[in-house]
């Protein structure tokens, strides 16, 4: 696809931007490297139940523990089952964990960072003092109480995740809604009457977009990690699915015996996250500088 | 300076007490009964409530809160409910493992984040340059825990060079202490200081670039000194903030490498507490940590101000 | 185990081996260290000193050090004498008069007599929040007959009362040390004395000196570190730092392949159970679809697999071979393809689901099940509780219709069956019973003729293996008492703790 025929998908006003940001992404290899990778990790997700070469549920409890074979490619974890095939599968729930939790963060964080940025007055402050009271309290030990209440399963550590993370994503658009709020053509539409949610929508929004982009491959990365480590603990995936997080956790337990169990779902996850952070890193470089950091 | 500072001080009070009482209501709200696991073998209902009773753990929530809030404000963090131990005395004991841990974490955080930092912005586009920022890129991707599982199976496993768990206070012995610190501390450390080096890299390309430096330099200043003085000047800020957020999220941090690590700090007694709803111990440690993070928050701001001339003005 | 004669020759002749016994291994002579101290690592030291308040799980090890029991455990977990001398009843087992010591005294001075027994006893039965309420709820009256005679009357018969008192409920305190308040320092009769301890840390016992069998003590001192995590715990004796620790069957392997450790199995003190509650999960008060669960479990595979060969089927409430366990009890088969059929006969050949809930500790053991039971059409979803959460939501709360817990097997099978197989038994919370087995249970409790019991015994083996009730073991896992080639003397106590009576550490030759 060329940059130009993705300019041409985009609305026109902004096409010349975008096409800019395009031109320059492309252009820088670790970016793209990331990005491509990212790309085939969806696809492996996505393929999942067609590219294991095992049920990855099935156990062989007389064969557990068993080094590469040519039956097994990666060997047999704790309960006899083919590393490989929970791996794969593996990748389906770490990522839909990290988008499911990005989400959450974002649609608590964009909302209220907008308005309390845009309105200021009490409303700002008394959405300061909740994330402030968030912020303040431990981040793994709040996830654990809020899964703990709820009971351990991946939806509710993801949502624990999601609220826990959500002060950041909020103070990160406050802070651009700031900026760009001084500027004069926001002033010039509130004084021709534009109501403020327009304004908001119309003004603010597309210009606070550009940081949040980047801020939000960085967050998945973050969001990943913390998933990884409610699921070392066990409070994340439940038995018997297998997330990266849950499959590190479980290595510990036989570090000694079998230690290469511990440095598959760990490199999975660092590459992930690797990865997410380089596109974040690409596409900040790619902006320059017309757009208030 | 001070008209910055002030509406922070004000926020930071009813932030406070907000943060009491979730950490209150959210305790309240784990599963499980204390009571019960305390009842021993096969109590009968009865005797589950006589302990309840005993432990006041049948009075109406805001009651509870109540009392708890009065003895905070006394000093008295409560007593837990397993063994009897007061918190405070609890907090205490672990601290000094918790603290080491932040210690070398800390340490090895500024060191390598400094230095790498400013050696790969010195040597910009080198190889050395290249080499530090994708290390860099990689430790702030990778989870702490799976950097302390390999270093356990690296230098404990196959090199058998320290050991994999355990505690040693620095009273038995310096090496000893440090032996069994290290590991757990450069992986708590790794992420803080592939970030430091990124963002003091950064700042000090700004810098290397600015006109006062050129200035410095007419005025006949050696570039070895101005250097050195204008690049740390310009790595405090990242460095303040840095070592600010890592303190803060330390608690957090902690809790998974205290438990691969086996050392009895704040972390895993925090982590014990949640699973057996010990309400007093998560309450009296996630609260000390609270009030340790907001007065953080609130140094940093005056750091902050204090270094940043533009902030200050704004 | 009781009878009805008395029996004084074999007691004497016990206490004759416990005090010469040092046990030493079948080489020759080692000479001990007699000022040398032994270090141990633990899981828990000790959160309460009053054995009426305290919560039990691994720290009755400890104290044990501290307090004497009026009945003692021999290395198979059977009784004998100790501050008691001999036992007997004479009315089918509800009256049990025990003949006490005269030569013992308490660390702070005390002398230990009958009426001291009587206090502590009473203070076990009345404290408030005590723990031991419920397992001496069967007791009508304590009372002193003379200085060296108890009498306990009890409401029914129940001949596990002195097997009872082998444990916290029989471990003799100094009144004086409960007379004020809460017990701060343990005062007892033991062969260990409190010296020092750190809460959730480490805890220091000197030699008491004036031990009533003072040939039992061969260490200076008894130096415990708690560490929670096993992994440590099998670290720090690799590395010599602590001379002996418990470990799990995760572990038992590897410490048997390491050069310069001893090591004894303990088979009996931990058996995973299921536990089913109908009133929560209809289907499971039909007893072919009970039946038919049991039978798709490979317990087999799960011994081998998941416990790597340190654990064994659970066929019976006991290991075999153990006091309790009967012989020639057919255990339930492996059989998959019959389970499946007598699911659909009871009417579930579409299948079945429920919420299963364990600790973390049985997390692989509960995914095996899963596992397994997949293969029948039954699917169940795991849920992992932190904490005592598992048993909570089984026992108290009663949310959870089916689950996995520990079980150490109590200190006799009547009490365990009694336990599990009554009706309004906490640890029977869907009251599933069976008239005959109640019967057969009762029946033990009065049953004072040992070879009659076991009979009675074995009838109740068969009947649960036929047709299960509310509670199902899965596997025996074996734990093990591991130590440094310096420590001489551990016998295999099948307790599940380090008996550190006539262990002594071997005479510097390092």
């Amino acid at each position: 696809m060329t940059t130009r025929a993705i300019a041409a998908i985009l609305p026109p006003k902004r096409a010349a931007g975008r096409r800019r940001f395009l031109q320059r992404f492309v252009r820088q290899p670790l970016a793209m490297t990331g990005l491509v990778y990212l790309v085939l990790i969806a696809l492996v997700a996505a393929l999942a139940p067609l590219l294991v070469p095992h049920d990855p549920n099935v156990q062989d409890l007389r064969g557990v523990l068993q080094p590469p074979s040519a039956e097994h490619l990666l060997g047999t974890d704790e309960l006899g089952r083919d590393v490989l095939s929970r791996l794969i599968m593996g990748s389906r729930v770490s990522l839909l964990a990290a988008v499911q939790g990005t989400a959450v963060a974002i649609a608590i964080g964009l909302p209220l960072g907008l308005i309390a940025g845009y309105v200021r007055g009490r409303t700002d402050r008394v959405v300061m003092i909740l994330t402030d009271t968030i912020m303040a309290l431990p981040a793994l030990v709040l996830a654990m109480a809020i899964v703990a209440i709820w009971g351990p399963s991946l939806t509710n550590a993801m949502l624990a995740i999601g609220i826990i993370t959500a002060p950041r994503a909020l103070r990160l658009v406050r802070g651009s809604v700031l900026h760009i709020r001084e500027e004069t053509y926001i002033e010039a539409s509130r004084s021709i009457g534009t109501p403020d949610w327009k304004i908001i929508v119309k003004h603010v929004l597309p210009n606070a977009a550009a940081p949040l982009i980047v801020f939000t491959a960085v967050l998945a990365g973050t969001v990943m990690l913390m998933e990884a480590g409610l699921s070392f603990i066990g409070l994340g995936v439940q038995p018997p699915e297998a997330s990266w997080g849950a499959m590190l956790g479980t290595s510990f337990r036989y570090l000694s015996r079998a230690p290469i169990l511990a440095i598959y779902p760990g490199l999975a996850i660092a590459v992930t996250v690797l990865a997410l952070n380089l596109v974040g890193d690409g596409v900040r470089d790619s902006i320059g500088k017309q757009v208030q950091r | 300076m001070f008209s910055v500072l002030l509406p922070r001080l004000a926020r930071t009070v009813p932030v406070f007490l907000l943060v009491t009482v979730c950490v209150f209501g959210l305790t309240s709200l784990l599963p499980g009964d204390p009571a019960a696991a305390l009842a021993g073998e096969n109590p009968t209902p009865e005797q589950v409530e006589e302990i309840r009773r005993q432990l006041g753990l049948d009075r109406p929530l805001w009651e509870q809160y109540v009392v708890w809030m009065g003895k905070l404000f006394q000093g008295d963090l409560g007593v837990s409910l397993y063994n009897g131990q007061p918190v405070a005395q609890a907090i205490l004991g672990r601290l000094p493992v918790t603290l080491s841990l932040a210690l070398v974490a800390m340490i090895f955080t500024i060191v390598v984040g400094l230095l790498g930092g400013i050696l790969a912005a010195a040597r910009r586009g080198g190889p050395v340059d290249k080499v530090t920022t994708v290390l860099s890129t990689i430790g702030i991707a990778t989870p702490n825990f799976w950097i302390g599982l390999l270093l356990i199976i690296l230098f404990s496993f196959t090199l058998g060079w320290l050991p994999a768990v355990g505690y040693v206070p620095p009273t038995q012995g310096l090496w000893p202490w440090l032996s069994h610190i290290l590991l757990p501390g450069i992986a708590l450390g790794a992420a803080g200081a592939a970030e430091l080096l990124r963002q003091t890299r950064s700042s000090m390309i700004d810098t290397l670039g600015q006109d006062y430096i050129r200035t410095g330099r007419a005025q006949g200043l050696g570039s070895a000194a101005i250097f050195w003085r204008r690049a740390l000047r310009n790595a405090s800020l990242p460095l303040v903030t840095v070592a600010a957020f890592q303190l803060a999220m330390l608690l957090g941090g902690v809790v998974i490498i205290e438990k691969i690590f086996s050392l009895p700090g704040l972390g895993s007694l925090v982590i014990d507490s949640v699973f057996q709803k010990d309400l007093p111990v998560i309450q009296g440690v996630v609260l000390v940590n609270a009030l340790i993070v907001l007065v953080l928050n609130l140094i940093t701001d005056f750091v902050y101000t204090l270094l940043n001339p533009k902030v200050r003005s704004s | 185990m009781r009878r009805s004669a008395p029996v004084v020759g074999v007691a004497l002749a016990a206490i004759v081996a416990l005090a010469g016994c040092s046990a030493e291994p079948a080489a020759p002579t080692v000479e001990i260290d007699p000022d040398a101290r032994i270090s141990v690592a633990s899981l828990a030291a000790v959160t309460k000193w009053d054995p009426g308040l305290n919560v039990g799980g691994p720290e009755p090890a400890f104290l044990r050090m501290v307090y004497d029991t009026l009945v003692g455990l021999d290395p198979d977990n059977r009784p004998i004498p100790s501050l008691a001398t001999e036992w007997t009843t004479d009315d089918g087992g509800v009256t049990y008069t025990f003949t006490l010591r005269d030569d013992v005294t308490f660390t702070d001075g005390t002398e230990f007599d009958a009426d001291v027994a009587v206090e502590v006893l009473e203070h076990y039965r009345t404290v408030e929040a005590g723990t031991l309420k419920g397992i001496l709820s069967n007791i009508d009256t304590v009372e002193a007959e003379d200085d060296t005679t108890l009498v306990i009357t009890q409401k029914t018969p129940d001949v596990t009362l002195p097997v009872l008192l082998t444990d916290r409920p029989g471990m003799m305190i100094s009144p004086a040390s409960f007379a004020a308040g809460p017990v701060e320092k343990p005062v007892g009769t033991g062969p260990f004395v409190w010296v020092d301890e750190v809460q959730t840390v480490s805890l220091t016992l000197d030699r008491n000196d004036d031990y009533w069998n003072p040939d039992a003590v061969k260490v200076a001192g008894v130096d415990v570190q708690v560490m929670e995590d096993p992994v440590a715990r099998f670290n720090a004796i690799r590395s010599g730092s602590i001379d002996a620790t418990l470990i799990g069957a995760d572990q038992i392997e590897e410490a048997r392949n390491l050069p310069g450790l001893g090591l004894y199995e303990i088979k009996g003190r931990a058996a995973r159970l299921i536990t089913i509650n109908p009133d929560l999960e209809p289907a499971l008060g039909d007893p072919d679809v009970r039946l038919a669960l049991n039978m798709a479990i490979d317990r087999e595979g799960i011994a081998q697999g998941v416990l790597f060969g340190s654990g064994e089927p659970g066929d019976q409430l006991r290991p075999v071979g153990f006091p309790g366990y009967s012989e020639g009890v057919e255990p339930i088969p492996y059989d998959p393809e019959g389970a499946r059929d007598l699911l659909e006969k009871a009417g579930y050949g579409d299948g079945l689901s429920m919420v299963f809930v364990t600790q973390p500790r049985y997390q692989k053991e509960a995914e095996a099940i899963q596992a397994n039971w997949a293969e029948i059409g039954v699917d169940i979803e795991v849920q992992v509780l932190p904490g005592s959460g598992a048993g909570v939501a089984m026992w108290y709360d009663k949310t959870a219709a089916i689950g996995l817990a520990n079980f150490d097997g109590r200190q006799d099978i009547g009490i365990a069956l009694r336990a599990l197989f009554l009706p309004n038994q906490v640890n029977n919370p869907g009251n599933v019973v069976d008239d005959e087995v109640t019967r057969l249970i009762t029946e033990s409790s009065a049953e004072t003729d040992e070879d009659a019991r076991q009979a009675l015994f074995k009838q109740i083996a068969q009947k649960l293996n036929e047709a299960p009730l509310g509670v199902w073991p899965v596997v025996w896992g074996y734990e093990a008492v591991v130590y440094t080639d310096r420590v001489v003397g551990f016998q295999p106590y099948q307790s599940g703790f380090p008996v550190l009576t006539g262990v002594g550490i071997a005479a510097a030759a390092e």
